[in-house]
């Protein structure tokens, strides 16, 4: 059920990439200043569709809009010390991914304080960086680096798998030498103890 | 997501995200991100960063000053050798922070213009040398265009002419030493200028120098003032000379000279002001308090003040 009217109590359903749909409190919804745009003075007939994202990144984004439903009018965003335990723990329970989605779909719905306040964690994870930890933060490897690193373990793994066949090869052939005719076990042996000899001599 | 040292595709985040974040960054950080790669340099100089004011030092090492309106100063320091490419950075409040940047293929003109170009070219650049620089016409190419210049006494008469012929302030020109001495004819060009303030060090101060000098502020240090010169050079001033001139400011410490005010203002109209009248005069840097003082009044009825302090400061305020 959608409808234009301004009231709290109002529910708009909203649907995802998946096709699923669940509703959002009008409240929460008018923090997206895309939805005021869009849908608020005309209403929507059926769902709306917020079909660039999945449900699980959508639920999270409209989890903080209700959230901050009663919060007072957003002024800039705060210093993440500021920031509630709630808020703390909204972003510390999401893996990077889910982060990086919410704030490309905060992004999108021009949702100011959650995109604001995605956005100063990152400006704070590479606060006092040097520009070397800077490139190892924010330089990811690209699908052609990848690649060739794949290329470079693969070379690598056979080079090894060589090295490891050789020993195991080296290893049948003392394994075998109780093998030996008597002749040339006795002339081994011999060997042997003239190098143990010499080196006795040496000493 | 927990704040630490995991990789984050920042690069990979819409442009508009990433000059968001970039505005919530502190000006070392933003400039540590614009060293990253042209990209990320492209993006800080997006988000049109301002600074109030770039000055670059050259002595020893290379200092190069970046002051901003939140008074989170940089500074950004190149060794004696500024050709290795490495320059360090901090913050002038606490030089524990900060960031050592290395690319071998910058150069110092380079770093500098890296710095302009995230700056957005600030009005306000001021320079300072006390050496010379192997190329200093290249490093005069790096900077577009600057508005003060300071010359050190330790360049020799011909290092410091070529800096003047090379380098041209726009506002303001600090002179630590006048290069061949009152040899006026060289030396003229320089001060018809319609500089802003200009700054010099002059042990003799010949009179038609001072009446040529074009700028609106004129402060000399001296060792010696020549009351007789400035009872001359007020004398043109009452008949329109100088017609730029707001404050000229004598300064010769005292143990050198005592300035005689009767001599001074011999021959001349004035009224004493008493010391309790105060009156406040709009200077180069900050507002001076003038206390009493004789006034002087030109044919076209502009008033001046002719002002002593501790004997040793003569001050001549225009009140325009």
């Amino acid at each position: 059920m959608t409808s234009p009217a301004s009231s709290s109590e109002v529910k708009y359903l909203i649907e995802s990439s998946e096709g699923n749909t669940f509703d959002v409190s009008g409240a929460a919804l008018r923090q997206s200043n895309t939805f005021n745009a869009m849908f608020l003075n005309i209403g929507a007939d059926g769902p709306i569709p917020f079909t660039d994202y999945n449900e699980a990144t959508l639920k999270k984004v409209f989890e903080y809009c209700e959230h901050s439903v009663n919060e007072e009018n957003y002024s800039g965003p705060k210093h993440q010390d500021d920031l509630s335990k709630w808020d703390l723990n909204f972003f510390n329970e999401m893996d990077q991914k889910m982060f990086i989605d919410v704030i490309n779909a905060s992004n999108f719905l021009d949702i100011e304080r959650l995109t604001s306040y995605c956005c100063e964690r990152i400006a704070r994870m590479l606060r006092g960086k040097n520009t070397q930890e800077m490139i190892k933060v924010i330089t990811l490897p690209t699908a052609e680096e990848l690649e060739a690193k794949q290329k470079v373990e693969e070379k690598k793994a056979a080079a090894a798998k060589k090295v490891a066949e050789k020993a195991a090869e080296t290893a049948e052939k003392t394994e075998t030498l109780e093998e030996l005719p008597v002749q040339q076990l006795v002339q081994t042996t011999r060997n042997k103890l003239t190098r143990k000899y010499l080196s006795f001599s040496n000493e | 997501m927990t704040v630490g040292d995991s990789p984050f595709p920042l690069l990979r985040l819409p442009s508009l995200l990433f000059r968001h974040v970039a505005r919530y960054m502190e000006n070392i950080d933003r400039l540590a991100l614009s060293y990253v790669s042209n990209r990320t340099k492209s993006l800080v100089i997006s988000i049109d960063l301002k600074c109030t004011e770039v000055m670059i030092q050259i002595e020893e090492a290379i200092i190069v000053r970046i002051d901003f309106p939140s008074y989170d100063n940089l500074i950004c320091t190149f060794e004696d050798c500024p050709e290795n490419g490495e320059s360090k950075v901090h913050r002038l409040r606490d030089t524990r922070e900060g960031f050592t940047f290395h690319k071998p293929e910058y150069r110092l003109e380079d770093s500098l213009s890296h710095i302009f170009e995230i700056y957005h070219q600030p009005n306000i650049v001021t320079v300072s040398i006390g050496r010379l620089l192997p190329d200093m016409e290249e490093f005069r190419r790096c900077i577009k265009s600057f508005s003060g210049l300071y010359i050190s006494r330790d360049l020799t008469d011909i290092e410091t002419w070529n800096i003047l012929k090379t380098f041209k302030p726009e506002k303001r020109l600090f002179l630590d030493h006048i290069p061949f001495g009152n040899d006026k004819g060289m030396f003229h060009e320089f001060l018809i200028q319609n500089l802003e303030a200009i700054e010099l060090r002059w042990n003799n101060i010949p009179l038609d120098c001072l009446l040529i000098t074009n700028s609106e502020f004129i402060k000399i240090i001296t060792p010696k003032i020549n009351e007789k010169v400035l009872n001359r050079f007020i004398k043109h001033w009452i008949n329109g000379s100088n017609p730029r001139l707001k404050h000229l400011e004598l300064w010769c410490p005292k143990s050198l000279s005592e300035i005689n005010l009767s001599v001074v203002l011999k021959g001349i109209r004035h009224q004493e002001i008493p010391e309790t009248y105060r009156r406040s005069f709009k200077g180069l840097e900050c507002t001076i308090h003038v206390d009493g003082g004789y006034d002087i009044r030109r044919k076209d009825g502009t008033v001046a003040t002719v002002w002593s302090y501790d004997q040793e400061n003569f001050d001549f305020f225009v009140w325009i």
